[in-house]
C-alpha cells in the first residue's frame, strides 16, 4: 500500500514537474506544428492505407471465400448425404412392405393348405366313425338275433327249474326236444 | 498550477526540415507510428496462418472486417464496399489513436484540431467528388435544393442546405478533438486534484478524486470506441449521401 502511494505520489510530482513551466493556452491553435502533424499524418494514414488495401483486406477477403465455399461445399454435401439417406429409408420401406405380403401371402397359403388337412381329416374320421357304427350296429343285430335264437333254450330251462321246484321231478326231455314239441303244437 | 493543457504540447524529437517547411518527427508523430505498427502488427499476426477455423487473433481481425462491412452495409449499401479498405484503416488508425492516447504520459494525436480537420477535410472532398463523378455537377448542385419544397422556400433552405454541407468537415474533426480534449483536460484536472488533495491531507483526501479519476478513465476508454465509431459512421453517412443523393 506504502509502494502504491508513493508510486501515485512520484507519478503526481513527475506530471507536475513536466506541466508547471508550461505555456497557457491551447497548443492546438498554435498553427507551428501544423505542417509537421499534417505531413506525418498524410504519410502514416497513407501507408497504412496502402498496406491494409493491398496487403491484408485481400487476405480477409480471400479466407472469407474460401469458408463460404467450404460451408457452402459441406451444405451440399449434407444435402446429398440427406438425400440418400431418403433414398434408402424409401427402399428399405418398400423392401419392408414387399416382405410384409410375401409373409402375409404365405401365412394365408399355409392358413388355406392347413385348412384343407385338417377337413381332409376331420371327413376320414368321420368315414371310420360311421364303418364303425355300422359294424357295431352289425355286431348288435347278430348278438340280438343270437340271443333270440337262445331264448326258448334258456325259457326251457328256466321252466325245466320251475317245473322241479314244483314237481320236485326232473324232466327227461332236452331242450332240442322240447323245441320240436313247442312248433308240432302250434 | 500547471496547464491541463500542457499535454496537448507538442515536442520535437527530430528537427526535420523539408524545403522551407518544418515536419519534424514529434510526439504527435511518434505517436502516429507507434498506432500504424500496433494497427499492422494486430493484422500481421491475424493473418498469418490462414485457417477455416479461426485462431483467437484471426478472429479478431475477421470481426473488425465484419464490423466495418457491416457498418458499411448498413449506411451505404452493396456500392459502398469498395470504400471499406479506406473506412477500415480510418477507423481503426482513430481508435488505436484514442486508446494509445489514453495511456499515461502517452500524447493523443486526435486531440489536435489540425490532424482530424485535415482528415475530415480529405473526406467532405472525396465525398464531393465522388458526387460530382458519379452524378455530375448539375444533379450535384441539384442536392442543395430538396425536391417538393415550394420556390419561395428555396431562397431560405438552398442557403441553409450549403452551410450544413460546408460545415460537415468542421463538426465532423470538431466533434473528435474536443472530445478527446476535454476528456483528457478532465482527467488531467482530476489527477491534480488526486495529487493536490493528497499532498494536502495526508493522502486521505486523494482517494475519492482517485476512484472518480479511475470511473472517469473508463468512461474516456468508451468515448475513445464511440468517437472513432461516430467518426466512420459519419464517413459512411457522407459517402453514402455522396453516392445516392437522396
Amino acid at each position: 500500500m506504502n509502494k502504491l502511494f508513493k508510486k501515485i505520489f512520484f507519478f503526481s510530482a513527475y506530471t507536475y514537474s513536466t506541466t508547471i513551466y508550461a505555456e497557457s493556452g491551447m497548443p492546438q491553435l498554435d498553427p507551428s506544428s501544423y505542417v509537421s502533424q499534417t505531413f506525418w499524418l498524410i504519410l502514416t494514414f497513407v501507408s497504412l492505407f496502402l498496406i491494409i488495401n493491398f496487403f491484408f483486406i485481400p487476405k480477409i477477403e480471400k479466407i472469407r471465400i474460401l469458408r463460404e465455399n467450404k460451408v457452402e461445399d459441406l451444405i451440399k454435401s449434407a444435402e446429398r448425404f440427406n438425400a440418400e439417406a431418403k433414398n434408402l429409408k424409401l427402399k428399405t420401406e418398400n423392401e419392408l412392405q414387399s416382405a410384409k405380403t410375401e409373409i402375409d401371402k404365405r401365412i394365408n397359403n399355409l392358413i388355406k393348405k392347413n385348412n384343407e388337412l385338417i377337413e381332409k381329416k376331420i371327413k376320414e374320421i368321420d368315414l371310420n366313425l360311421e364303418k364303425r357304427i355300422l359294424l357295431t350296429e352289425e355286431q348288435l343285430k347278430e348278438k340280438k338275433n343270437e340271443f333270440i335264437d337262445n331264448v326258448s333254450k334258456y325259457s326251457f330251462e328256466i321252466s325245466n327249474i320251475i317245473y322241479y321246484k314244483i314237481v320236485n321231478e326232473r324232466n327227461e326231455i332236452s331242450s332240442n326236444e322240447f323245441k320240436k314239441l313247442m312248433v308240432e303244437n302250434k | 498550477m500547471a496547464s491541463p493543457l500542457a499535454q496537448f504540447e507538442i515536442s520535437k524529437l527530430i528537427q526535420l526540415n523539408v524545403g522551407d517547411f518544418d515536419v519534424s518527427f514529434t510526439n504527435s508523430s511518434l505517436v502516429m507510428v507507434l498506432s500504424v505498427v500496433f494497427i499492422l502488427t494486430i493484422l500481421f499476426f491475424g493473418l498469418k496462418n490462414l485457417k477455416i477455423v479461426p485462431s483467437k487473433i484471426q478472429s479478431l481481425v475477421e470481426l473488425s472486417y465484419e464490423f466495418i462491412s457491416t457498418m458499411i452495409g448498413d449506411n451505404i449499401g452493396k456500392e459502398g464496399l469498395k470504400y471499406l479498405p479506406f473506412i477500415f484503416t480510418l477507423f481503426f488508425f482513430i481508435l488505436i489513436g484514442n486508446l494509445i492516447g489514453m495511456m499515461p504520459l502517452s500524447f493523443t494525436w486526435t486531440s489536435h484540431i489540425i490532424v482530424t480537420f485535415a482528415i475530415a477535410f480529405f473526406i467532405f472532398l472525396a465525398a464531393t467528388f465522388i458526387a460530382i463523378f458519379k452524378h455530375g455537377l448539375l444533379k450535384f448542385l441539384g442536392f442543395f435544393a430538396p425536391s417538393g419544397v415550394p420556390k419561395p422556400m428555396l431562397l431560405l433552405l438552398v442557403p441553409i442546405e450549403i452551410i450544413s454541407y460546408i460545415s460537415r468537415p468542421i463538426s465532423l474533426s470538431v466533434r473528435l478533438f474536443a472530445n478527446m480534449m476535454a476528456g483528457h483536460t478532465l482527467l488531467k484536472v482530476i489527477g491534480g486534484f488526486v495529487f493536490v488533495l493528497g499532498a494536502n491531507s495526508f493522502i486521505i483526501g486523494g482517494v475519492l478524486p482517485l476512484a472518480f479519476l479511475v470511473a472517469l478513465t473508463g468512461l474516456e476508454i468508451v468515448i475513445a470506441f464511440l468517437q472513432a465509431y461516430v467518426f466512420a459512421i459519419l464517413t459512411c453517412l457522407y459517402i453514402n449521401d455522396a453516392i445516392h443523393l437522396h
